[in-house]
């Protein structure tokens, strides 16, 4: 005989939902909440019929659909939840105010909204996010602490701040809307979203990132600064088409890693890096400015200067070292193209600076003790003083007092 | 400005004109590959010391380039010496001027600041004859330029707000560049070169006397007011003159060649002594042309028109056209050949007339190609061997080769009289 349950949009509580014996089952979820405490198990034979149904768990438990979607799915506790396949949701996913899920196993397959409750809501776990839908995925200071792929044939919208650590971030296909949204990155992780235009990127001291394909941010990359901050980022490139906030008038930070810092937006940029000029504080990183448009304003509010280790290139664009008299550093051995480019204040600090391209130096150009410029075959146009303390190699290059 | 401080070594080193390079007194700097410092008249390149007195070893070698340097406190002791053309030196050791000047500057203050007045000037001496002689903002007065030495250079800068009037001769070695305002007396200017080319609103009152030059002149800034007065230009060296937009009175091109590099127009007198070349330009003439000497007509147009222009002396025109309501007069006896063509733009109401100065003595012309003759009162004019003159309208009086609206005239001749006849 076929068992057969309707719950005809009233609203259902139960200890699990249990459908995997041999008999016919049919299963129409209703229009009402399901708030269930334990083991969900359904079956592929089932007639399961989710209809606007919103199932919650809320206890230690194994979720196994057999294949079937719910609607609105709910992790309603700070429970450890164990897929037994993939989890289907093809309404909206939300991770409830104040929980911390633990979804282990499989993926869940997000299929429309996805909704992290508040800044305290937490999705963990080795279970994958998947998303293949479209709809909006809601941060509210929430966390998505779990590997998390976008492969959609639709649209994903961000909104809010949505926090990510822990695993990889990998966009395969669809259109991601990044609107004013802000994936602020507070754990290390793998990010690979060439594709993706995220709006702001923030992050937490002491994270390594490693991409695995190129980032673009269109609006800010936020990095507080407080005494050791430091960020990592390791690989490819990432895409500065808006400003740079880091630090501040009292905080620094140091930039590690091998990423290549790309500034290469089409309006007005403001580039605040408080990496101080001497010491501890720097940049690591390769540093690249391709501005295609609008000025690009270098700030360092601490004590305006930016060290560069990593390498320095221009390559277009208008940039501004003067209005905030912003000091060049170069505290490290590496090649520096500024080109057409006219810097502010340079000091050559520690190390071997080579020069494969021109320099243009508006204020006063320093070589400190122990420290080497070498010219190459390049032209060094100097339009303030020459303080040489440590050494300069002319090489075939011409050195031009201008104005 | 650029301060070197600490002992280097460069390869090449190029110090850009209105720039100032101080070296460290204590430093030791060597230049292997070539230096190359070069000023101009105006834009001096500077270079010294940190301390006073104190010289900064520079050791430079065969490679060098040096002109219009202010060079003080620089010791080349070591290596090749330097030779700083036009340039000034002191304290400096294996460095050689040539063409040593001092820089004044104006400091007047007065509505009527007397230039020999030492107190005057930045050096509180008077500028005696090769000093180089500045007006800027520095002189917030009116400059009576009553100096009778002869300057390096006189440089009205577009900041010097006042006015400087001569009342002796104005003479300069030099260039006289005008970026301000400048009124020249009955003296007139004995200058090398005049330049006011540069946009700043500026007036120059060229008085009635005579300015001899002995290089360009460039009369075509942008803004430039040039009142001609009663003034006469003697360009008496080789030179470019352009004079762009403006009418100048008198010009009598006496020695050398000038070229033009913008058209021409005179209202007076175009006397030519030595070389006049034209190029593609446009030379415009009221009074009368008097050439004496070599007119290279290029690819130019003159034109002529006035009710008194004479023409006189042998003369190659490219392309001549007389402008209606034109009285021309032109030398008797002289050639007058036209090679591309000649224009008479006559109406019956503004007709032209082309006399011979001397009555019943010709005028030859000659035309090799095309002409466009309107109504034209036509006297003593044999254009024998060219084209036929032919006027659309107007008279012919003793005229050969002459054809009045297509129609051929018959000659008689009678001695050297010729008498129209009409068929």
């Amino acid at each position: 005989m076929a068992l057969v349950y309707d719950a005809n949009g009233f609203n259902v509580t139960a200890t699990g939902i249990l459908a995997n014996g041999a008999t016919s089952k049919t299963l129409d979820m209703g229009e009402g909440t399901w708030t269930v405490s334990g083991n969900i198990q359904l079956s592929s034979g089932m007639t399961f019929t989710p209809s606007t149904s919103t199932v919650t768990v809320n206890e230690t438990s194994t979720i196994k659909t057999g294949g079937k979607a719910f609607s609105g799915f709910t992790f309603g506790a700070t429970k450890t939840y164990t897929l037994g396949d993939d989890l289907n949701v093809d309404g909206t996913l939300t991770i409830g105010s104040g929980f911390t899920a633990t979804v282990n196993s499989n993926s869940i397959k997000a299929s429309a909204g996805i909704t992290l409750g508040n800044e305290t809501s937490v999705l963990a776990g080795s279970a994958t996010l998947l998303y293949d839908g479209t709809g909006t995925l809601t941060g509210n200071s929430g966390t998505i602490s779990t590997n998390w792929t976008i492969n959609t044939g639709g649209t994903l919208t961000l909104s809010g701040i949505i926090k990510y650590d822990t695993g990889t971030l990998t966009y395969t296909a669809g259109t991601v809307d990044a609107g004013t949204s802000t994936l602020s990155i507070v754990g290390s992780c793998t990010l690979n979203t060439d594709g993706i235009d995220w709006y702001t990127i923030a992050q937490t001291n002491g994270i390594v990132v490693t991409l695995t394909s190129d980032i673009t941010i269109t609006n800010d990359v936020t990095s507080p600064g407080a005494s050791g901050f430091s960020y990592t980022w390791n690989g490819y490139t990432m895409h500065i088409k808006g400003d740079y906030n880091g630090g501040g008038t009292n905080t620094t930070f140091t930039l590690f890693g091998t990423t290549t810092y790309k500034v290469d937006g089409s309006g007005d940029q403001l580039l605040n890096i408080n990496t101080r000029g001497v010491g501890t504080r720097y940049i690591q990183n390769p540093f690249i400015i391709e501005s295609t448009g609008g000025t690009v304003t270098m700030d360092s509010e601490y004590d305006e200067h930016i060290d560069f280790r990593g390498g320095f290139t221009y390559v277009s664009g208008t940039v501004d070292w003067t209005t905030h008299g912003i000091t060049a550093y170069f505290g490290a051995t590496q090649n520096v193209d500024s080109g057409t480019m006219s810097f502010y204040k340079v000091n050559i600090y520690a190390g071997t600076v080579t020069l494969t391209g021109n320099m243009i130096v508006g204020n006063t150009l320093t070589i400190n003790a122990s420290s080497t410029l070498a010219l190459g075959s390049n032209t060094l146009m100097l339009k303030g003083d020459f303080i040489n303390n440590g050494t300069f190699t002319p090489g075939t290059g011409k050195v031009v007092v201008t104005s | 400005m650029t301060i070197f401080v600490g002992n280097t070594t460069f390869n090449n080193l190029e110090i850009i004109a209105g720039n100032t390079a101080t070296f460290a007194s204590s430093g030791g700097f060597v230049v292997t590959g070539s230096f190359s410092a070069i000023g101009s008249a105006g834009t001096w390149v500077v270079m010294n010391a940190t301390t006073s007195g104190q010289r900064a070893i520079l050791r430079l070698g065969s490679s060098q380039d040096v002109q219009y340097v202010d060079a003080t406190d620089i010791d080349s002791s070591v290596g090749v010496p330097v030779t700083n053309l036009s340039g000034s030196v002191s304290n400096t050791v294996n460095w050689t001027a040539t063409g040593t000047a001092v820089n004044y500057i104006f400091t007047g203050s007065a509505a009527t600041a007397s230039a020999l007045l030492s107190s005057n000037w930045s050096t509180i001496t008077t500028p005696t004859g090769g000093n180089y002689v500045y007006f800027t903002d520095v002189g917030t007065g009116n400059c009576t330029w009553d100096i009778l030495d002869s300057m390096g250079l006189i440089f009205i800068n577009s900041s010097y707000a006042g006015l400087v009037t001569t009342t002796t001769r104005m003479d300069v070695i030099g260039a006289l560049t005008v970026q301000g305002n400048l009124t020249v007396g009955a003296g007139g200017a004995n200058v090398g070169s005049v330049d006011a080319s540069d946009a700043t609103a500026k007036t120059i009152s060229m008085g009635n006397g005579t300015w001899l030059v002995k290089g360009n002149v460039s009369l075509n800034g942008a803004n430039l007011t040039l009142n001609r007065d009663g003034s006469t230009l003697i360009m008496n060296a080789n030179g470019n003159l352009n004079a762009s937009a403006n009418t100048l009175n008198i010009v009598s091109i006496s020695n050398g060649t000038t070229t033009l590099t913008e058209a021409l127009n005179i209202d007076n007198k175009l006397n030519i002594f030595s070389t006049l070349s034209l190029g593609a330009n446009t030379l415009t003439i009221t009074g009368s042309l008097n050439n004496a000497g070599t007119f290279t007509g290029g690819t130019s147009i003159v034109r002529g028109y006035g009710s008194s222009l004479t023409l006189v002396g042998n003369t190659t025109f490219n392309q001549l056209t007389l402008l209606n309501n034109t009285s021309s007069n032109w030398g008797a006896t002289n050639s007058f050949v036209f090679t591309d063509s000649f224009n008479v733009l006559g109406t019956d109401t503004e007709g032209v007339t082309i006399y011979s100065t001397v009555s019943a003595t010709s005028a030859k012309f000659k035309a090799t190609t095309a002409q466009s003759i309107g109504y034209a009162l036509v006297e003593d004019n044999n254009a024998f061997g060219g084209t036929v003159m032919d006027a659309s309208a107007g008279s012919l009086t003793r005229t050969v080769n002459w054809y009045l609206n297509g129609t051929a005239i018959v000659i008689v001749v009678g001695g050297d009289t010729f008498f129209e006849f009409f068929e």
